[in-house]
């Protein structure tokens, strides 16, 4: 039997004390040989890590880390050689061609109208058929103005009310889903994963793009994004969803994790949060005039503590 | 990949990625804390990279953070025994002689070529068969074959000649 494959088969415990020693022999000339070995082996064979914290212990500290860290990117890591990646060739490829559609849109293609707001500001837009939309702090808003009667489509990143004159199909879409409809007023959150889209009057259809159903909304009803499917429509209370376009905030049952984004998109501060708030639920209000009225508004409720630290930073305790 | 998908891959690949670094640096506190790295890495790639490639990219990862640990370091082991006894040749001989013996071992581990050291002791400590070594490091079954009979001989020679 060859060297190696003896090895193996002792290795993996593939063989009595007796084998060993016939194998041993026929192996190799000499006893010695082998039996030192033997001796290499079964003396291996007790060692262990030496002790150093437990595998409970290693997670802990990884979940204190984790928190800490900025949310995943899509770009390739600093594993694989850049010129290995296989996809670099393709890339470069891709490159040439958006290089030359960049050149040939400059000239050729008709732009889409983007709006985008930033943190604490809202902004009105009319489109060309006067429908009315009003784009909440932190979105981005595009669409097509050219052909606009015909084509009533437009992009959504962030939250925007629509109040859409009757006329041809008026398509919203997101990330996530789009609503469909034909004149009516209606509420879009489309923020993260989040998505939720409330009716306020007439008729409006949205469904999921890797979902086919569609839920259709009469006027009073929403739905939201729930286990990667739309719920059912429910009721809620017009207040509450549209309040923000009179710089209102109502929450109800809401993750308290989502209430403090808001108020940092509606007053653009940064709240640095030094307690541990999820899971934690809230239902309450604040407004857009006094920001430390509003802090107190959703703190003292939640039992928690503040303190303004500067214009734009806030620590939460 | 979820927390609840990232928490089953630390149970599934912690202790293993812990020992192999270990392994490669002989400092135990230095692999616990390039283990986290690696974890922390893959919760940030956690939206690019595939369920099915997450132990090459574990493993690839602890690879390259060893080899930038080892770049100015040197290895010295000090491995724990399992209390399992044997009852009859438990004398006080014995005892010292497998003292002896593991600091031999330990010394000569650290001499060893690193190739050479991983692959023994993942079949010495983790207990593992060739064929799942050859899985985590990338290679042929037939490569930790001729790795683990040159880290044999390797000690064999050593033990025979000692310095």
């Amino acid at each position: 039997m060859l060297e190696e494959t003896f090895f193996r088969k002792w290795l993996e415990g593939g063989m009595t004390d007796e084998e060993i020693a016939q194998c041993g022999r026929k192996a190799f000339d000499d006893d010695k040989e082998w039996l030192a070995f033997k001796k290499i082996i079964d003396g291996s064979k007790g060692l262990k890590l030496p002790d150093g914290e437990t595998k409970e212990q290693a997670w802990d500290n990884l979940v204190t880390k984790m928190e800490s860290r900025p949310s995943p990117s899509k770009s390739g890591g600093t594993i694989v050689p850049f010129y290995n990646r296989p996809f670099v060739k393709y890339l470069s490829i891709a490159a040439s061609l958006a290089i030359i559609f960049a050149i040939y849109s400059i000239f050729f293609v008709k732009k889409p109208t983007i709006y985008i707001t930033a943190k604490s500001e809202i902004k009105k837009i009319t489109m060309p058929d006067n429908s009315e939309i009003t784009l909440n702090a932190d979105s981005r808003l595009s669409f097509m103005e050219g052909n606009w009667k015909d084509n009533r489509i437009v992009s959504l990143e962030g939250e925007a009310f629509f109040d859409v004159k009757k006329g041809t199909k008026f398509e919203v879409k997101s990330a996530i889903g789009k609503v469909t409809v034909l004149g009516t007023s209606f509420n879009v959150k489309a923020r993260k994963e989040r998505y939720e889209v409330s009716c306020f009057t007439g008729k409006v259809a949205v469904s999921l793009f890797n979902d086919e159903s569609e839920k259709v909304l009469s006027d009073g009803l929403a739905t939201k994004i729930m286990d990667q499917k739309l719920s059912d429509p429910f009721d809620f209370k017009p207040k509450g969803i549209a309040g923000w376009r009179s710089g209102e905030y109502y929450f109800e049952k809401q993750p308290l994790t989502d209430v403090f984004e808001e108020f940092e998109r509606q007053f653009n501060v940064r709240l640095q949060i030094n307690t541990d708030v999820n899971n934690r639920i809230y239902s309450g209000y604040f407004n857009k005039i006094d920001k430390e009225k509003s802090l107190e508004l959703i703190c003292l409720p939640m039992g928690l503590q503040f303190e303004i630290q500067s214009d734009d930073s806030i620590i939460i305790y | 990949m979820n927390i609840d998908d990232f928490k089953s891959l630390f149970d599934q690949y912690y202790e293993g990625i812990k020992s192999f670094l270990y392994y490669k640096i002989g400092d135990i506190e230095v692999a616990e804390d390039i283990v986290q790295e690696v974890f922390l890495k893959l919760w940030d790639k956690r939206a690019s990279v595939e369920l099915k490639t997450v132990k090459s990219f574990l493993f690839t990862i602890a690879n390259n953070m060893a080899i930038n640990h080892l770049k100015h370091r040197s290895i010295v082991f000090n491995f724990a025994r399992n209390e399992s006894r044997n009852e009859k040749v438990d004398s006080p001989h014995y005892e010292l002689e497998m003292k002896e013996f593991k600091e031999n071992l330990e010394r000569l581990l650290a001499e060893m070529p690193e190739n050479y050291r991983v692959v023994f002791l993942m079949n010495r400590i983790d207990k593992l068969t060739y064929n799942e070594i050859a899985e985590r490091l990338e290679l042929s079954v037939k490569a930790i074959e001729k790795r683990m009979s040159n880290a044999l001989s390797f000690l064999r020679e050593k033990l025979k000649h000692p310095i």
